[in-house]
């Protein structure tokens, strides 16, 4: 499996890259894989088998259309057709993380309630490579589960500075 | 038979043998004997043989047959009685032993109602023991539930109390993150972690 998702993320960047909208499709794709990651049932509708193909694709070029490139969308219809769907976001990540490596970067894949400005994501990127001494590029994902604050995930390390995080500190001190 | 009565048939067969010529002397020993105390000497000595041969014949055969006689009716007798003692020998041998076996049997009856009653308190100890160590473990069992009850209500009513502060907690957060909160929350987050070490895989 880790295998066939670092074979389709190399494809991706491959045909991305000859397409000359490497950092767009990266952008779109990561968009796409925050999407079924959070939406249970399209990612099951995607994966579903008995459903046919053409018409898997038929949905993703309807939930696509006018938001993402043509590359993004023929990317995304071409791993549901072939039976991936379920392995997108997977395929998603791991093209993420080798666009960056390609640039010596690690991912910092922030979770905030409200968009960050681009003063704030560049002043946020500075404060992670301080911290880790490894030069980032940041994923903004937009979770209002998180409330206020920032959740950062740099690989296995998570800085939690969330109003969540807060208020299940408060809830375990009061339990 | 008398003597005189033998002399008379005696005297008959001697006349009928001498025929009448003897008659005269027939009618005078008749005559002699009848005014005789003793009356004829031969009727006597007949008489007298007569009476020794059948008492001798008596004597020689009768007694001894008497005796046997006796004899075996003593016998049987003799036997009858010791048959009969030795059935009351018996008899009072197989009282003893009843007797002794009434005794024994009252010997044993007591036994037996001693054992029983030591039973009866055996078993009468073991059932209250049992019962005193089933009260003290449904006592002891009730205290844990009771106390385990007591535990999950205060947890219960922790959580309750928890769930209920932070959902007020909750939605008094939400109703004052304003986007300018919201700006100063990640504004703090990125001064914080600016000026801090991250071990970062």
């Amino acid at each position: 499996m880790s295998d066939l998702v670092q074979s389709y993320a190399g494809a991706f960047h491959a045909i991305a890259a000859a397409e000359g909208n490497l950092a767009v499709v990266e952008e779109e794709l990561f968009r796409v894989g925050q999407a079924l990651e959070a939406n249970d049932e399209l990612r099951s509708t995607l994966g579903d088998l008995s459903i046919p193909a053409a018409r898997r694709q038929q949905v993703i070029e309807d939930v696509l259309a006018g938001k993402a490139s043509a590359t993004t969308t023929g990317l995304v219809s071409l791993v549901v057709g072939a039976g991936r769907g379920a392995d997108l976001p997977a395929i998603v990540r791991a093209l993420v993380d080798r666009s960056a490596a390609s640039r010596n970067h690690a991912v910092a894949e922030v979770r905030s309630a409200v968009p960050l400005s681009a003063d704030q994501t560049t002043r946020l990127a500075a404060a992670i490579t301080a911290a880790t001494g490894k030069d980032v590029e940041i994923k903004v994902v937009i979770d209002p589960s998180v409330l206020g604050g920032l959740v950062t995930q740099i690989g296995d390390t998570v800085i939690d500075g969330s109003v969540r995080h807060r208020l299940n500190q408060v809830r375990e001190a009061i339990a | 038979m008398s003597a005189t009565t033998i002399h008379v048939l005696f005297a008959q067969t001697q006349s009928g043998a001498s025929g009448e010529t003897t008659a005269g002397t027939t009618t005078e020993a008749t005559a002699k004997s009848h005014n005789s105390f003793y009356g004829d000497k031969n009727e006597l000595y007949w008489g007298t043989a007569a009476f020794l041969i059948l008492f001798a014949l008596f004597i020689w055969k009768g007694v001894p047959l008497v005796k046997k006689a006796a004899a075996k009716r003593i016998q049987r007798i003799t036997d009858e009685i010791a048959v009969a003692e030795n059935g009351r020998a018996a008899a009072e041998r197989e009282l003893t032993t009843l007797k002794a076996n009434l005794g024994n049997a009252s010997v044993d009856a007591e036994a037996i109602i001693a054992e029983a009653h030591t039973r009866a308190d055996v078993v009468k100890a073991d059932l209250t023991a049992r019962a005193a160590a089933d009260v003290d473990a449904s006592t002891q069992r009730a205290r844990i539930e009771i106390e385990a009850s007591k535990h999950q209500a205060f947890a219960d009513l922790q959580a309750e109390v928890a769930t209920m502060t932070l959902t007020a907690t909750h939605a008094v957060v939400q109703e004052n993150l304003t986007s300018d909160v919201q700006s100063d929350l990640i504004e703090q987050f990125i001064t914080q972690l600016g000026a801090q070490k991250v071990g970062a895989a």
